[in-house]
Protein backbone atom coordinates (compact mmCIF):
# COMPACT_ATOMS: atom_id res chain seq x y z
CA UNK A 1 0.00 0.00 0.00
CA UNK A 2 1.16 3.51 -0.85
CA UNK A 3 2.51 5.51 2.05
CA UNK A 4 1.24 9.08 1.63
CA UNK A 5 4.45 10.65 2.89
CA UNK A 6 6.81 8.56 0.78
CA UNK A 7 7.83 9.69 -2.69
CA UNK A 8 7.67 7.03 -5.42
CA UNK A 9 9.03 6.90 -8.95
CA UNK A 10 6.95 5.10 -11.57
CA UNK A 11 8.55 2.43 -13.77
CA UNK A 12 8.19 4.72 -16.82
CA UNK A 13 9.89 7.61 -15.02
CA UNK A 14 12.69 5.27 -13.91
CA UNK A 15 13.16 3.94 -17.45
CA UNK A 16 13.38 7.46 -18.79
CA UNK A 17 15.72 8.62 -16.01
CA UNK A 18 18.14 5.72 -16.37
CA UNK A 19 17.81 5.74 -20.18
CA UNK A 20 17.11 2.01 -20.42
CA UNK A 21 14.35 0.11 -22.18
CA UNK A 22 11.45 -1.62 -20.50
CA UNK A 23 12.95 -5.09 -20.97
CA UNK A 24 16.15 -4.02 -19.23
CA UNK A 25 14.15 -2.93 -16.21
CA UNK A 26 12.16 -6.16 -16.14
CA UNK A 27 15.40 -8.18 -16.39
CA UNK A 28 17.01 -6.19 -13.59
CA UNK A 29 13.92 -6.57 -11.42
CA UNK A 30 13.96 -10.34 -12.00
CA UNK A 31 17.59 -10.59 -10.93
CA UNK A 32 17.24 -8.32 -7.90
CA UNK A 33 13.86 -9.70 -6.79
CA UNK A 34 15.42 -12.85 -5.39
CA UNK A 35 17.21 -11.23 -2.51
CA UNK A 36 17.88 -7.58 -3.10
CA UNK A 37 14.67 -5.62 -3.52
CA UNK A 38 11.59 -6.16 -1.44
CA UNK A 39 7.91 -5.36 -1.83
CA UNK A 40 6.60 -2.56 0.45
CA UNK A 41 10.12 -1.51 1.23
CA UNK A 42 11.84 -0.85 -2.06
CA UNK A 43 8.74 -0.76 -4.21
CA UNK A 44 4.97 -1.12 -4.16
CA UNK A 45 2.73 -2.94 -6.62
CA UNK A 46 0.07 -0.55 -7.88
CA UNK A 47 -2.17 -2.78 -10.01
CA UNK A 48 -3.07 -6.37 -10.80
CA UNK A 49 -0.57 -6.48 -13.67
CA UNK A 50 2.23 -6.16 -11.14
CA UNK A 51 3.10 -2.61 -12.19
CA UNK A 52 5.56 -1.15 -9.73
CA UNK A 53 6.51 2.20 -8.27
CA UNK A 54 9.86 2.51 -6.52
CA UNK A 55 10.94 4.22 -3.34
CA UNK A 56 14.22 6.11 -3.41
CA UNK A 57 16.07 3.18 -1.84
CA UNK A 58 14.58 0.74 -4.35
CA UNK A 59 15.36 3.01 -7.31
CA UNK A 60 18.93 3.47 -6.08
CA UNK A 61 19.35 -0.32 -5.86
CA UNK A 62 18.20 -0.70 -9.48
CA UNK A 63 20.48 2.14 -10.61
CA UNK A 64 23.43 0.81 -8.64
CA UNK A 65 23.05 -2.66 -10.18
CA UNK A 66 23.09 -1.15 -13.69
CA UNK A 67 25.86 1.39 -13.14
CA UNK A 68 26.97 2.93 -9.83
CA UNK A 69 27.27 6.34 -11.49
CA UNK A 70 23.51 6.36 -12.11
CA UNK A 71 22.75 6.54 -8.39
CA UNK A 72 23.41 10.27 -8.36
CA UNK A 73 20.72 10.74 -11.01
CA UNK A 74 18.21 8.96 -8.80
CA UNK A 75 19.18 11.03 -5.76
CA UNK A 76 18.78 14.21 -7.79
CA UNK A 77 15.40 13.09 -9.16
CA UNK A 78 14.01 12.40 -5.67
CA UNK A 79 15.33 15.65 -4.25
CA UNK A 80 13.78 17.60 -7.14
CA UNK A 81 10.45 15.81 -6.75
CA UNK A 82 10.49 16.46 -3.00
CA UNK A 83 11.02 20.15 -3.71
CA UNK A 84 8.21 20.20 -6.28
CA UNK A 85 5.85 18.58 -3.81
CA UNK A 86 6.68 21.05 -1.05
CA UNK A 87 6.22 23.98 -3.43
CA UNK A 88 2.86 22.58 -4.46
CA UNK A 89 1.84 22.31 -0.78
CA UNK A 90 2.81 25.95 -0.20
CA UNK A 91 1.00 27.02 -3.39
CA UNK A 92 -2.20 25.29 -2.20
CA UNK A 93 -1.78 27.00 1.14
CA UNK A 94 -1.58 30.41 -0.57
CA UNK A 95 -4.67 29.64 -2.68
CA UNK A 96 -6.60 28.71 0.47
CA UNK A 97 -5.59 31.95 2.17
CA UNK A 98 -6.15 34.77 -0.27
CA UNK A 99 -9.88 35.21 0.18
CA UNK A 100 -9.22 38.90 0.90
CA UNK A 101 -7.50 39.49 -2.46
CA UNK A 102 -8.52 42.91 -3.64
CA UNK A 103 -7.60 45.31 -6.41
CA UNK A 104 -6.77 48.78 -5.11
CA UNK A 105 -5.12 51.51 -7.20
CA UNK A 106 -4.21 48.93 -9.84
CA UNK A 107 -2.34 46.81 -7.32
CA UNK A 108 -3.36 43.59 -5.62
CA UNK A 109 -3.55 43.58 -1.85
CA UNK A 110 -4.35 40.96 0.78
CA UNK A 111 -5.41 41.38 4.40
CA UNK A 112 -3.09 41.08 7.38
CA UNK A 113 -4.86 37.92 8.51
CA UNK A 114 -4.32 36.24 5.16
CA UNK A 115 -0.68 37.32 5.18
CA UNK A 116 -0.17 35.85 8.65
CA UNK A 117 -1.69 32.57 7.49
CA UNK A 118 0.30 32.46 4.26
CA UNK A 119 3.62 33.07 5.99
CA UNK A 120 2.60 30.78 8.89
CA UNK A 121 3.66 33.35 11.39
CA UNK A 122 2.00 35.09 14.33
CA UNK A 123 0.49 38.53 14.82
CA UNK A 124 3.22 39.62 17.25
CA UNK A 125 5.98 38.53 14.93
CA UNK A 126 4.36 40.21 11.94
CA UNK A 127 4.01 43.36 14.03
CA UNK A 128 7.72 43.35 14.77
CA UNK A 129 8.67 42.60 11.20
CA UNK A 130 6.42 45.36 9.83
CA UNK A 131 7.97 47.84 12.28
CA UNK A 132 11.39 46.72 11.10
CA UNK A 133 10.35 47.25 7.47
CA UNK A 134 9.08 50.70 8.42
CA UNK A 135 12.24 51.70 10.31
CA UNK A 136 14.73 50.84 7.61
CA UNK A 137 16.71 53.58 5.85
CA UNK A 138 16.43 51.98 2.43
CA UNK A 139 12.97 51.96 0.91
CA UNK A 140 10.82 51.56 4.06
CA UNK A 141 7.13 50.60 3.87
CA UNK A 142 5.09 53.30 2.15
CA UNK A 143 1.39 53.89 2.52
CA UNK A 144 -0.65 53.20 -0.62
CA UNK A 145 2.31 51.60 -2.37
CA UNK A 146 3.05 48.82 0.11
CA UNK A 147 -0.08 48.88 2.25
CA UNK A 148 -3.38 50.62 2.60
CA UNK A 149 -5.87 50.85 5.39
CA UNK A 150 -9.54 49.92 5.25
CA UNK A 151 -11.76 51.16 8.05
CA UNK A 152 -14.78 49.03 8.92
CA UNK A 153 -18.19 50.13 10.23
CA UNK A 154 -16.94 50.13 13.84
CA UNK A 155 -13.98 52.33 12.96
CA UNK A 156 -11.45 49.49 13.22
CA UNK A 157 -8.47 49.67 10.91
CA UNK A 158 -7.57 46.75 8.72
CA UNK A 159 -4.24 46.72 6.95
CA UNK A 160 -3.92 45.32 3.44
CA UNK A 161 -0.50 44.59 1.96
CA UNK A 162 0.49 44.82 -1.69
CA UNK A 163 2.94 42.58 -3.52
CA UNK A 164 5.79 45.03 -2.91
CA UNK A 165 4.75 45.33 0.74
CA UNK A 166 4.76 41.54 1.06
CA UNK A 167 8.21 41.33 -0.55
CA UNK A 168 9.58 43.81 2.02
CA UNK A 169 8.04 41.80 4.85
CA UNK A 170 9.45 38.56 3.42
CA UNK A 171 12.95 40.07 3.30
CA UNK A 172 12.74 41.16 6.95
CA UNK A 173 11.24 37.85 8.04
CA UNK A 174 14.00 35.95 6.23
CA UNK A 175 16.63 37.77 8.28
CA UNK A 176 14.77 36.97 11.48
CA UNK A 177 14.41 33.27 10.63
CA UNK A 178 18.00 32.64 9.60
CA UNK A 179 18.43 29.88 12.18
CA UNK A 180 15.01 28.26 11.75
CA UNK A 181 15.59 26.28 8.57
CA UNK A 182 12.08 24.92 7.99
CA UNK A 183 10.31 28.22 8.66
CA UNK A 184 12.86 30.06 6.52
CA UNK A 185 12.22 27.66 3.63
CA UNK A 186 8.46 28.20 3.95
CA UNK A 187 8.73 32.01 4.01
CA UNK A 188 11.26 32.09 1.16
CA UNK A 189 9.19 29.78 -1.01
CA UNK A 190 5.97 31.65 -0.22
CA UNK A 191 7.63 34.85 -1.36
CA UNK A 192 8.97 33.17 -4.46
CA UNK A 193 5.70 31.70 -5.65
CA UNK A 194 3.28 34.33 -4.37
CA UNK A 195 3.11 36.42 -7.53
CA UNK A 196 2.68 33.53 -9.96
CA UNK A 197 0.01 32.00 -7.71
CA UNK A 198 -1.87 35.30 -7.49
CA UNK A 199 -1.60 35.73 -11.26
CA UNK A 200 -3.13 32.26 -11.73
CA UNK A 201 -5.98 33.15 -9.38
CA UNK A 202 -6.62 36.41 -11.21
CA UNK A 203 -6.69 34.58 -14.53
CA UNK A 204 -9.20 32.18 -13.02
CA UNK A 205 -11.32 35.06 -11.76
CA UNK A 206 -11.34 36.68 -15.19
CA UNK A 207 -12.19 33.38 -16.85
CA UNK A 208 -14.95 32.84 -14.34
CA UNK A 209 -16.43 36.26 -15.14
CA UNK A 210 -16.33 35.32 -18.82
CA UNK A 211 -18.19 32.08 -18.02
CA UNK A 212 -20.78 33.98 -15.99
CA UNK A 213 -21.41 36.40 -18.85
CA UNK A 214 -21.71 33.53 -21.27
CA UNK A 215 -24.23 31.74 -18.99
CA UNK A 216 -26.23 34.97 -18.71
CA UNK A 217 -26.46 35.25 -22.50
CA UNK A 218 -27.51 31.61 -22.76
CA UNK A 219 -30.21 32.14 -20.13
CA UNK A 220 -31.61 35.11 -22.05
CA UNK A 221 -31.75 33.04 -25.25
CA UNK A 222 -33.38 30.14 -23.39
CA UNK A 223 -36.02 32.53 -22.03
CA UNK A 224 -36.54 34.05 -25.52
CA UNK A 225 -35.66 37.49 -24.18
CA UNK A 226 -38.89 37.57 -22.25
CA UNK A 227 -39.27 38.54 -18.62
CA UNK A 228 -40.24 35.30 -16.91
CA UNK A 229 -42.03 37.15 -14.13
CA UNK A 230 -44.03 39.78 -16.02
CA UNK A 231 -44.06 38.03 -19.44
CA UNK A 232 -43.01 41.35 -20.98
CA UNK A 233 -41.25 40.88 -24.29
CA UNK A 234 -39.02 43.31 -26.06
CA UNK A 235 -41.63 46.03 -25.91
CA UNK A 236 -41.86 48.93 -23.52
CA UNK A 237 -43.06 47.90 -20.10
CA UNK A 238 -45.48 50.13 -18.25
CA UNK A 239 -43.06 51.70 -15.81
CA UNK A 240 -40.30 52.24 -18.34
CA UNK A 241 -42.81 53.64 -20.79
CA UNK A 242 -44.06 56.16 -18.28
CA UNK A 243 -40.60 57.59 -17.64
CA UNK A 244 -38.79 57.31 -20.92
CA UNK A 245 -38.91 55.81 -24.35
CA UNK A 246 -35.91 53.57 -24.01
CA UNK A 247 -36.11 49.93 -24.87
CA UNK A 248 -36.72 47.57 -22.00
CA UNK A 249 -33.57 46.25 -20.49
CA UNK A 250 -33.47 42.56 -19.65
CA UNK A 251 -31.12 41.10 -17.11
CA UNK A 252 -30.21 37.56 -16.15
CA UNK A 253 -30.83 37.36 -12.42
CA UNK A 254 -28.85 34.98 -10.18
CA UNK A 255 -31.39 33.04 -8.13
CA UNK A 256 -28.65 32.22 -5.63
CA UNK A 257 -26.51 35.36 -5.45
CA UNK A 258 -23.25 35.03 -7.29
CA UNK A 259 -20.98 36.30 -4.54
CA UNK A 260 -22.38 34.07 -1.84
CA UNK A 261 -22.93 30.99 -3.97
CA UNK A 262 -19.91 31.21 -6.28
CA UNK A 263 -20.17 27.55 -7.32
CA UNK A 264 -23.56 28.30 -8.96
CA UNK A 265 -22.55 31.62 -10.51
CA UNK A 266 -21.95 30.31 -14.03
CA UNK A 267 -24.77 27.76 -14.06
CA UNK A 268 -27.59 28.53 -16.48
CA UNK A 269 -29.98 26.76 -14.06
CA UNK A 270 -29.28 29.51 -11.54
CA UNK A 271 -30.32 32.27 -13.95
CA UNK A 272 -33.67 33.70 -14.92
CA UNK A 273 -34.43 36.49 -17.38
CA UNK A 274 -36.35 39.43 -15.92
CA UNK A 275 -36.66 43.12 -16.70
CA UNK A 276 -34.29 45.52 -15.06
CA UNK A 277 -37.28 47.07 -13.25
CA UNK A 278 -38.28 43.77 -11.67
CA UNK A 279 -34.63 43.14 -10.83
CA UNK A 280 -34.32 46.48 -9.04
CA UNK A 281 -37.60 45.95 -7.23
CA UNK A 282 -36.47 42.57 -6.01
CA UNK A 283 -32.99 43.60 -4.84
CA UNK A 284 -33.58 47.16 -3.68
CA UNK A 285 -37.11 47.07 -2.36
CA UNK A 286 -37.76 43.45 -1.44
CA UNK A 287 -34.25 42.41 -0.31
CA UNK A 288 -33.20 45.83 0.93
CA UNK A 289 -30.03 46.17 -1.12
CA UNK A 290 -28.01 44.62 -3.91
CA UNK A 291 -25.45 43.74 -1.26
CA UNK A 292 -27.79 41.46 0.66
CA UNK A 293 -27.36 37.82 -0.34
CA UNK A 294 -30.42 36.19 -1.87
CA UNK A 295 -31.59 32.64 -2.53
CA UNK A 296 -34.16 31.09 -4.84
CA UNK A 297 -36.58 30.97 -1.89
CA UNK A 298 -36.44 34.77 -1.60
CA UNK A 299 -37.27 35.07 -5.27
CA UNK A 300 -40.16 32.57 -5.01
CA UNK A 301 -41.62 34.56 -2.11
CA UNK A 302 -41.17 37.80 -4.06
CA UNK A 303 -43.03 36.39 -7.09
CA UNK A 304 -45.77 34.94 -4.87
CA UNK A 305 -46.24 38.31 -3.22
CA UNK A 306 -46.19 40.61 -6.24
CA UNK A 307 -47.05 38.34 -9.17
CA UNK A 308 -49.24 35.64 -7.58
CA UNK A 309 -50.96 34.84 -10.88
CA UNK A 310 -47.76 33.65 -12.52
CA UNK A 311 -48.09 30.02 -11.44
CA UNK A 312 -45.89 28.94 -14.35
CA UNK A 313 -42.82 30.74 -13.13
CA UNK A 314 -43.38 29.60 -9.55
CA UNK A 315 -43.50 25.98 -10.74
CA UNK A 316 -40.39 26.53 -12.84
CA UNK A 317 -38.55 28.09 -9.92
CA UNK A 318 -39.40 25.12 -7.72
CA UNK A 319 -37.98 22.76 -10.36
CA UNK A 320 -34.81 24.86 -10.55
CA UNK A 321 -34.51 24.74 -6.78
CA UNK A 322 -34.46 20.94 -6.93
CA UNK A 323 -31.82 20.97 -9.66
CA UNK A 324 -29.61 23.51 -7.92
CA UNK A 325 -29.78 21.87 -4.52
CA UNK A 326 -28.47 18.63 -5.96
CA UNK A 327 -25.27 20.39 -7.09
CA UNK A 328 -22.62 19.74 -4.49
CA UNK A 329 -21.16 22.80 -2.89
CA UNK A 330 -17.40 23.13 -3.17
CA UNK A 331 -15.60 21.91 -0.08
CA UNK A 332 -13.99 25.27 0.45
CA UNK A 333 -17.36 26.98 0.47
CA UNK A 334 -18.52 24.92 3.44
CA UNK A 335 -15.28 25.54 5.24
CA UNK A 336 -14.70 29.22 4.83
CA UNK A 337 -16.66 31.64 2.67
CA UNK A 338 -14.23 32.81 0.03
CA UNK A 339 -14.31 36.19 -1.60
CA UNK A 340 -13.95 34.42 -4.94
CA UNK A 341 -14.47 37.67 -6.73
CA UNK A 342 -12.74 40.68 -5.27
CA UNK A 343 -15.24 43.57 -5.03
CA UNK A 344 -13.14 45.49 -7.49
CA UNK A 345 -13.90 42.86 -10.11
CA UNK A 346 -17.61 42.68 -9.42
CA UNK B 1 22.29 86.66 18.17
CA UNK B 2 18.78 87.68 17.30
CA UNK B 3 18.38 90.73 15.09
CA UNK B 4 15.34 92.89 15.19
CA UNK B 5 16.44 95.21 12.42
CA UNK B 6 14.77 94.69 9.04
CA UNK B 7 17.19 94.43 6.15
CA UNK B 8 15.98 94.57 2.57
CA UNK B 9 18.05 92.25 0.43
CA UNK B 10 18.55 92.92 -3.23
CA UNK B 11 16.82 90.94 -5.98
CA UNK B 12 20.27 90.15 -7.34
CA UNK B 13 21.22 88.48 -4.05
CA UNK B 14 18.23 86.22 -4.34
CA UNK B 15 19.01 85.30 -7.93
CA UNK B 16 22.49 84.16 -6.92
CA UNK B 17 21.13 81.48 -4.62
CA UNK B 18 20.00 77.97 -5.47
CA UNK B 19 16.69 76.63 -4.05
CA UNK B 20 18.73 74.36 -1.81
CA UNK B 21 20.51 77.29 -0.15
CA UNK B 22 17.24 79.18 0.12
CA UNK B 23 15.66 76.19 1.86
CA UNK B 24 18.51 76.10 4.34
CA UNK B 25 18.11 79.82 5.00
CA UNK B 26 14.38 79.37 5.62
CA UNK B 27 15.16 76.59 8.04
CA UNK B 28 17.65 78.75 9.96
CA UNK B 29 15.19 81.64 10.01
CA UNK B 30 12.49 79.35 11.33
CA UNK B 31 14.71 77.75 13.97
CA UNK B 32 16.76 80.72 15.20
CA UNK B 33 14.65 83.72 14.23
CA UNK B 34 17.48 85.35 12.27
CA UNK B 35 16.61 88.05 9.82
CA UNK B 36 16.08 86.44 6.42
CA UNK B 37 17.42 89.40 4.41
CA UNK B 38 20.76 89.40 6.25
CA UNK B 39 21.23 85.68 5.64
CA UNK B 40 20.34 86.00 1.97
CA UNK B 41 22.85 88.84 1.49
CA UNK B 42 25.53 86.94 3.38
CA UNK B 43 24.92 83.75 1.40
CA UNK B 44 24.94 85.70 -1.83
CA UNK B 45 28.26 87.30 -0.87
CA UNK B 46 29.80 83.88 -0.15
CA UNK B 47 28.49 82.39 -3.38
CA UNK B 48 29.85 85.33 -5.38
CA UNK B 49 33.25 85.12 -3.67
CA UNK B 50 33.46 81.37 -4.32
CA UNK B 51 32.68 81.95 -7.97
CA UNK B 52 35.48 84.52 -8.26
CA UNK B 53 37.92 82.26 -6.43
CA UNK B 54 37.03 79.35 -8.66
CA UNK B 55 37.69 81.46 -11.71
CA UNK B 56 41.12 82.40 -10.33
CA UNK B 57 42.16 78.97 -9.30
CA UNK B 58 40.96 76.02 -11.33
CA UNK B 59 40.56 73.17 -8.95
CA UNK B 60 39.62 69.84 -10.43
CA UNK B 61 36.60 68.63 -8.45
CA UNK B 62 36.91 65.32 -6.69
CA UNK B 63 34.88 62.99 -8.84
CA UNK B 64 33.15 60.06 -7.18
CA UNK B 65 33.74 56.96 -9.17
CA UNK B 66 30.52 55.71 -10.71
CA UNK B 67 29.68 52.03 -10.47
CA UNK B 68 29.90 50.05 -13.66
CA UNK B 69 26.79 48.22 -14.84
CA UNK B 70 28.40 44.92 -13.83
CA UNK B 71 29.10 46.18 -10.33
CA UNK B 72 25.49 47.30 -10.02
CA UNK B 73 24.22 43.97 -11.37
CA UNK B 74 26.40 42.07 -8.91
CA UNK B 75 24.82 43.90 -5.98
CA UNK B 76 21.31 43.18 -7.25
CA UNK B 77 22.13 39.50 -7.82
CA UNK B 78 23.43 39.26 -4.24
CA UNK B 79 20.31 40.92 -2.88
CA UNK B 80 18.02 38.43 -4.61
CA UNK B 81 20.42 35.49 -4.11
CA UNK B 82 20.74 34.73 -7.83
CA UNK B 83 23.64 34.12 -10.19
CA UNK B 84 22.77 36.07 -13.30
CA UNK B 85 20.14 38.14 -15.08
CA UNK B 86 18.25 35.11 -16.36
CA UNK B 87 17.79 33.69 -12.88
CA UNK B 88 16.93 37.18 -11.60
CA UNK B 89 14.10 37.43 -14.13
CA UNK B 90 12.87 34.01 -13.01
CA UNK B 91 13.14 34.82 -9.29
CA UNK B 92 9.64 35.01 -7.83
CA UNK B 93 10.83 37.32 -5.07
CA UNK B 94 12.29 39.71 -7.66
CA UNK B 95 9.01 39.68 -9.60
CA UNK B 96 7.14 40.35 -6.37
CA UNK B 97 9.48 43.18 -5.39
CA UNK B 98 9.24 45.00 -8.71
CA UNK B 99 5.45 44.80 -8.96
CA UNK B 100 4.19 48.08 -10.27
CA UNK B 101 7.57 49.09 -11.73
CA UNK B 102 6.54 49.22 -15.33
CA UNK B 103 8.73 48.76 -18.41
CA UNK B 104 11.75 47.26 -16.69
CA UNK B 105 14.22 47.06 -19.54
CA UNK B 106 17.13 45.11 -18.10
CA UNK B 107 19.30 45.85 -21.10
CA UNK B 108 19.61 49.48 -20.01
CA UNK B 109 21.95 50.76 -17.32
CA UNK B 110 19.37 53.24 -16.07
CA UNK B 111 17.03 50.36 -15.19
CA UNK B 112 19.77 48.72 -13.12
CA UNK B 113 20.46 52.06 -11.45
CA UNK B 114 16.79 52.33 -10.61
CA UNK B 115 16.90 48.85 -9.05
CA UNK B 116 20.07 49.75 -7.15
CA UNK B 117 18.44 52.86 -5.69
CA UNK B 118 15.41 50.83 -4.63
CA UNK B 119 17.02 47.70 -3.24
CA UNK B 120 20.62 48.51 -2.37
CA UNK B 121 21.01 52.15 -1.40
CA UNK B 122 22.48 55.39 -2.64
CA UNK B 123 24.41 55.17 -5.87
CA UNK B 124 27.97 56.47 -5.55
CA UNK B 125 27.94 60.01 -6.87
CA UNK B 126 24.38 60.66 -5.75
CA UNK B 127 25.16 61.11 -2.06
CA UNK B 128 25.18 64.85 -1.75
CA UNK B 129 23.07 66.11 -4.57
CA UNK B 130 21.85 69.67 -4.55
CA UNK B 131 19.66 69.81 -7.64
CA UNK B 132 15.90 70.33 -7.67
CA UNK B 133 14.09 67.94 -5.35
CA UNK B 134 17.13 67.33 -3.15
CA UNK B 135 16.74 67.57 0.58
CA UNK B 136 19.57 66.64 2.91
CA UNK B 137 21.56 65.58 -0.12
CA UNK B 138 18.95 63.12 -1.37
CA UNK B 139 16.77 63.45 -4.41
CA UNK B 140 13.34 62.77 -2.96
CA UNK B 141 11.90 61.75 -6.32
CA UNK B 142 14.56 59.16 -7.03
CA UNK B 143 14.78 57.67 -3.56
CA UNK B 144 12.40 56.45 -0.90
CA UNK B 145 14.60 57.41 2.08
CA UNK B 146 12.26 59.44 4.29
CA UNK B 147 14.32 59.02 7.46
CA UNK B 148 17.35 60.58 5.83
CA UNK B 149 15.28 63.27 4.15
CA UNK B 150 13.72 64.16 7.51
CA UNK B 151 17.21 64.01 9.04
CA UNK B 152 16.10 61.46 11.62
CA UNK B 153 17.54 58.29 13.07
CA UNK B 154 14.94 55.56 12.35
CA UNK B 155 15.85 53.71 15.52
CA UNK B 156 15.58 56.68 17.84
CA UNK B 157 13.12 59.15 16.33
CA UNK B 158 9.81 59.62 18.15
CA UNK B 159 6.51 60.58 16.52
CA UNK B 160 7.10 64.10 17.86
CA UNK B 161 10.49 64.22 16.13
CA UNK B 162 8.86 63.17 12.85
CA UNK B 163 6.14 65.79 13.25
CA UNK B 164 8.67 68.48 14.05
CA UNK B 165 10.88 67.57 11.06
CA UNK B 166 7.84 67.59 8.79
CA UNK B 167 6.75 70.96 10.14
CA UNK B 168 10.20 72.43 9.50
CA UNK B 169 10.23 71.20 5.92
CA UNK B 170 6.64 72.31 5.41
CA UNK B 171 7.67 75.85 6.31
CA UNK B 172 9.94 75.75 3.29
CA UNK B 173 8.07 73.64 0.78
CA UNK B 174 4.39 74.26 1.49
CA UNK B 175 2.92 75.53 -1.79
CA UNK B 176 1.72 78.70 -0.04
CA UNK B 177 5.27 79.74 0.87
CA UNK B 178 6.52 82.25 -1.66
CA UNK B 179 9.86 81.62 -3.36
CA UNK B 180 10.53 78.15 -1.87
CA UNK B 181 7.08 76.54 -1.86
CA UNK B 182 6.70 73.56 -4.21
CA UNK B 183 3.56 71.43 -4.59
CA UNK B 184 5.31 68.30 -5.87
CA UNK B 185 7.96 68.30 -3.16
CA UNK B 186 5.39 69.01 -0.48
CA UNK B 187 3.16 66.15 -1.63
CA UNK B 188 6.08 63.75 -1.55
CA UNK B 189 7.05 64.96 1.94
CA UNK B 190 3.48 64.53 3.12
CA UNK B 191 3.40 61.00 1.82
CA UNK B 192 6.70 60.29 3.67
CA UNK B 193 5.23 61.81 6.80
CA UNK B 194 2.11 59.65 6.63
CA UNK B 195 4.15 56.47 6.26
CA UNK B 196 6.58 57.36 9.04
CA UNK B 197 3.85 58.20 11.54
CA UNK B 198 1.73 55.14 10.74
CA UNK B 199 1.27 52.85 13.70
CA UNK B 200 0.76 49.16 13.13
CA UNK B 201 -1.10 47.06 15.62
CA UNK B 202 -2.50 43.83 14.31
Amino acid sequence: MKNQTTIYITDQELISLLQIDEQKLVDTETILDSNNIFNNQDYIIINNDGKREYTQIGAEKIASYLDKNLVVLVKHWFSKREQEISISIIRDHIIDNVSSLILHNNQHFISTLDLINILQTEKDILNMVVLEAKHTQDDPLSEEKDYYIEIDHDGNQEFYFSETGISKIVFCLKKRLKKEKDKLYWVKTSGNIFKTTINDIIEKIKKRQKNINSAKNKAKTRDKKTCQVTNVKNEKDEITKRFNDNKIKFVAHHLYSQNNYPHLADSIDNLITITETVHNNFHCNYMGSYNNPCTIDDFIQFVKKYYPDNIKVIMWLKDQKGKLQSKPKPHIFNQNPQRFLPPSYR
Amino acid sequence: MVTTQTVHYSRQSLDNLSPDILSKIRMIVSNYKYEEGVLIDLASFIVERNKTQKQKKVISPKKTKELSINQIKKKIYEHFEVEDTDSLKKSGLFQLSVSGMENLNLSKKETWEKLYRKFIGILPGEENETSYGCINGINIFKYNRPWQIFDLDPNKATTEDIKSAYRKLSKIYHPDIPETGDKQIFERLTSFYKSLTQTFNF
